[in-house]
């Protein structure tokens, strides 16, 4: 047998043909994996938590992991009810709903730091809005939307910057989801006389359970580790946890604790997703049909 | 059209727009910005629109230090990558669009799960091994890492693109008289350009957009978001504005030419395969 | 230019699961071969293993007598016909047809000369510069089928090639593809789940059950003579009716016992039945073989009638003989009501008999 022929043979080339992305991914994903882990939890004499102690006795440390868990709890399940009403909408087909499906889609090209800076011309203290709402006579003085002052109010800044610019990969998915679900089911549905929000709860919502999930886990474990738009519009007020990773790594020269951080950051997206995976069970056999 | 059809038209209209100003709005505002003389930043109230425009903040913007450079940069990374993800990525996908092979489930899962990594996990260590490996503040490097972080979304959405040309078209070539790669060469590529064209468009944008792993990797050769991400708190808010506008920019455009793609992809990755 | 097909013990398991078991089979030079049988039974597996498109796990493919298991498609000298049609959707009708001599050198002049040729003879010669996309199923059919037999193959594979047309064009296409066979005389196997199909087209129906071949006969013979309970179940519309019966050895021969009625067996019958004249078999038998009364009467296996469906031609009737569920045609007139009770005589020359246990025909 030749080596070209056995080449040839379906049963080597699939796996030649996957080589390069498995090296790939053992060199930048498996050994970083390790090493993040071993520079973590590694010190000058072997095994240490003291990087760890060292993230835990941050003073930022606190209010980042807070707030890291607050954004990403109020972010995503507001995407979540946005990208839906959004999806049903366009999905009814309507003339020129393509367009504005389109449009919709436009933030998902949009990086965080850049949404960052879009928000930040809108919010800053003789921004847009502050301008808008003083040639309206609404207000006399500008309201400082980012201040020190007012760390809720940037909080919701920050809120608003993410859901403006990540709803739409939520949106894609979602409508994705739907078009896959057919009309014969919701018809049915009709015919057996379910009302519109029937449709919606018994028909549509289950049906699309395997999108949810994907949405659901793609976007919390990017919210967990969304940090450029929180320096963008209110540079240290809001601490996150990426954030502080990206601080101890570039302003104090640390890679241990900057470590430590990355490695929480990866156990708190595993728990998520576990959790997301136990409680959102689907039964692939439910939407094969 | 009775009364009821017009007023769920009108209704449906209505939110379509709504939404799609929520959408536009800022993009508009950043557009008005990076158009503003830079004197009118320090108006108020500020005028909404300019009372002329003019390309003052984005000269100023240009030919600030570093900027034009970091320009070019991002542009070479974000093509390096996307030579490499789809050099890379692309057989994989095809072999997952393909083929049932033993390990097939086990791979898809892995793919899955490498999305979970946080950006700070690879991009240290990351780093750290560069310094040694003397990749640390090149352009190479950080499209390496660029590249591993656009893979598992380059496999998934070429499966997709792969999936989406019959495997039946490639066997008819086959029996036609071409060799397994003619067929390939032939048929399914010429059919798949579309689609990879727009995943490649796909990959440009997760580099050009990437900051976190492009700051901490450079120090001269900084990429266009982690020079504007280092001049954040030694920068005018103008200088901002004009950064924010230059980053959006090409991704909307590609955003444009893709946009019939985004469904393909991302039905492809839904859809459990 | 018409060769011979010949599988040798050939074998394709996909993990587990065994697609073709050791399967023999000669297909004769010029000959129509249709591989029948339900879906999962091997039949497209098999002709995929002949088309090179599957690799065999054992056994031998000799086309034209020479050994092609280690050849690719391409030098095998086969042309394929896939159920989707498989036409490139991104090449004119012309150059699709075209590919083929295109990859083997052929001159331009003689590309263009046999394309023309191709296309007159499949009545596509308007369609020769338009996209696939704008072609209807019947006329991207007809180019699949062109693009396969403008290579002039010593075999011709053909993949369920009528599944995906609407019931009158099939028809059509049916005719049609048994009218080029006439005229190319290419030896040609066809898979198809149809019967009709397979009886209509075939020289030869080879049907197939778990990656099996469990009978090779000429559609009549198919037809009349299944080979075991599961063709006789499968082929025809409505298939084979089936009696529980009870042999007898009577005097001056055999006979049968259904239920409380008495059946005489025709001599041809005497000696091959075996030793054993006591014991239990399946009588099989087709609806127009069976005699409908309107009433149950000496000589007449009595049964009830459960369903009457008029289908024009003629009246099909759903009876139950026993605990057997029976099938019979008749003639539209005939006045039966459901419930109703009714007399049957089946033809006894046409009355096949299987073995309960091996479910193969007996004699």
């Amino acid at each position: 047998m030749n080596w070209r022929r056995f080449l040839g043979t379906d049963t080597l080339l699939p796996y030649l043909l996957l080589l390069p992305t498995l090296a790939y991914l053992l060199v930048f994903f498996l050994v970083p994996l390790g090493n993040a882990i071993s520079l973590s939890f590694w010190g000058e004499e072997g095994f240490t938590a003291q990087h760890f102690l060292g993230m835990f006795q941050d003073v930022k440390f606190g209010e980042a992991i807070k707030n890291t868990f607050f954004l990403a709890l109020s972010i995503v399940p507001l995407q979540l009810i946005t990208a839906l009403l959004l999806a049903m909408l366009v999905n009814t087909r309507f003339r020129g709903s393509k367009f504005f499906l389109y449009l919709y889609a436009l933030p998902l090209g949009i990086s965080d730091l850049a949404a960052g800076l879009v928000w930040l011309a809108i919010f800053t203290q003789h921004g847009y809005l502050n301008s808008i709402l003083m040639a309206l006579g609404l207000i006399e003085r500008p309201i400082y939307f980012i201040s020190y002052q007012n760390v809720g109010l940037t909080f919701l800044t920050i809120v608003l910057a993410e859901h403006w610019r990540a709803t739409a990969i939520v949106l894609v998915i979602l409508v994705a989801g739907l078009q896959m679900i057919s009309r014969d089911y919701l018809e049915a549905a009709e015919v057996l006389g379910a009302k519109r929000w029937q449709k919606l709860w018994y028909v549509i919502l289950p049906l699309l359970k395997p999108s949810l999930q994907s949405a659901l886990i793609i976007r919390t474990i990017f919210a967990l580790q969304m940090f450029a738009v929180a320096i963008a519009l209110g540079g240290e007020i809001v601490p996150v946890l990426a954030g502080e990773s990206y601080y101890w790594y570039s302003s104090y020269r640390n890679p241990h604790i900057a470590s430590a951080y990355a490695v929480l950051l990866m156990a708190i997206s595993l728990g998520m997703t576990w959790v997301y995976l136990r409680f959102l069970r689907t039964r692939p056999e439910v939407t094969r049909l | 059209m009775n009364f009821r059809v017009l007023r769920r038209q009108t209704w449906l209209y209505l939110g379509a727009s709504l939404a799609a100003f929520w959408v536009l709005v800022p993009i508009v505002f950043t557009a008005l910005a990076a158009f503003t003389p830079k004197q009118d930043f320090y108006l108020w109230p500020k005028p909404v629109v300019p009372r002329r425009f003019s390309l003052d903040t984005m000269r100023f913007f240009l030919n600030t230090h570093g900027v034009l450079n970091s320009l070019l940069n991002s542009v070479w990374v974000a093509l390096m990558t996307l030579g490499l993800t789809l050099g890379v990525g692309a057989p994989a996908g095809y072999a997952m669009a393909r083929f049932l092979f033993r390990g097939r489930e086990a791979f898809r899962l892995g793919i899955l799960v490498t999305r979970m990594f946080p950006t700070a996990l690879l991009a240290i260590p990351i780093t750290v091994n560069f310094i040694r490996w003397g990749l640390y503040d090149t352009l190479l490097g950080v499209a390496l890492i660029h590249t591993a972080m656009a893979l598992p979304f380059a496999v998934i959405i070429t499966t997709g693109i792969f999936l989406g040309v019959s495997k039946e078209l490639e066997e008819a070539a086959m029996t036609l008289g071409c060799s397994r790669l003619g067929a390939f060469a032939r048929v399914a590529l010429p059919l798949a350009l579309p689609g990879l064209a727009a995943a490649a468009m796909f990959t440009f944008v997760i580099s050009w957009n990437e900051v976190f792993a492009a700051t901490i990797l450079t120090v001269q050769n900084r990429t266009l978001p982690a020079q504007v991400l280092t001049m954040l708190r030694v920068s005018p808010l103008y200088f901002r504005f004009a950064g924010g506008f230059f980053m959006i920019m090409p991704a909307l455009l590609f955003m444009f030419f893709i946009r019939r793609y985004l469904f393909h992809m991302w039905g492809g990755a839904t859809a459990e395969r | 230019m018409a060769a011979e097909i010949k599988l040798q013990k050939v074998r394709k398991e996909f993990g587990k699961v065994v697609a073709v078991r050791d399967l023999d089979l000669v297909v004769r030079a010029g000959e129509f071969l249709v591989l029948l049988g339900p879906s999962g039974c091997g039949k497209t597996t098999t002709l995929r293993c002949i088309a090179g498109l599957e690799r065999v796990n054992r056994g031998r493919v000799f086309i034209a007598g020479r050994d092609v298991t280690e050849l690719p498609p391409a030098r095998r000298g086969i042309a394929m016909v896939f159920q989707s049609y498989a036409v490139f959707p991104h090449m004119t009708v012309a150059k699709n047809i075209a590919f083929g001599l295109k990859m083997k050198h052929t001159p331009k002049e003689e590309i263009t000369r046999r394309v023309q040729e191709v296309a007159e003879l499949l009545q596509i010669a308007e369609l020769l510069d338009r996209y696939p996309a704008q072609l209807s199923g019947g006329q991207r059919q007809r180019v699949a089928v062109a693009r396969a037999i403008v290579m002039r193959p010593e075999v011709l594979l053909m993949d369920e090639p009528l599944s995906n047309l609407d019931a009158l064009l099939r028809l059509q296409m049916r005719a049609e593809l048994k009218r080029l066979h006439r005229e190319i005389g290419t030896t040609t196997v066809y898979v198809t789940h149809d019967q009709v199909e397979a009886l209509s087209l075939g020289d030869r129906i080879a049907v197939m059950r778990a990656g099996e071949i469990v009978q090779l006969d000429s559609p009549t013979q198919v037809y009349d003579q299944p080979a075991t309970l599961f063709v006789a179940g499968f082929i025809g519309t409505p298939p084979m009716n089936f009696l529980t019966a009870q042999l007898q050895a009577r005097e001056g021969g055999l006979g049968l016992k259904i239920g409380e009625f008495s059946l005489e067996l025709p001599p041809a019958w005497q000696g091959k039945l075996g030793e054993d004249t006591e014991r239990t078999l399946v009588l099989g038998i087709r609806a127009e073989n069976i005699e409908v009364h309107a009433q149950p009467g000496e000589g007449r296996l009595p049964a009830e009638v459960v369903v009457a469906e008029p289908l024009g031609a003629t009246q099909l009737l759903t009876v139950r003989v026993g605990d057997d569920i029976l099938k019979v045609a008749t003639d539209p007139d005939l006045p039966v009501q459901p419930g109703q009770r009714i007399g049957l005589s089946l033809v006894p020359e046409k009355i096949r008999l299987f073995d309960p246990d091996s479910e193969k025909a007996l004699a």
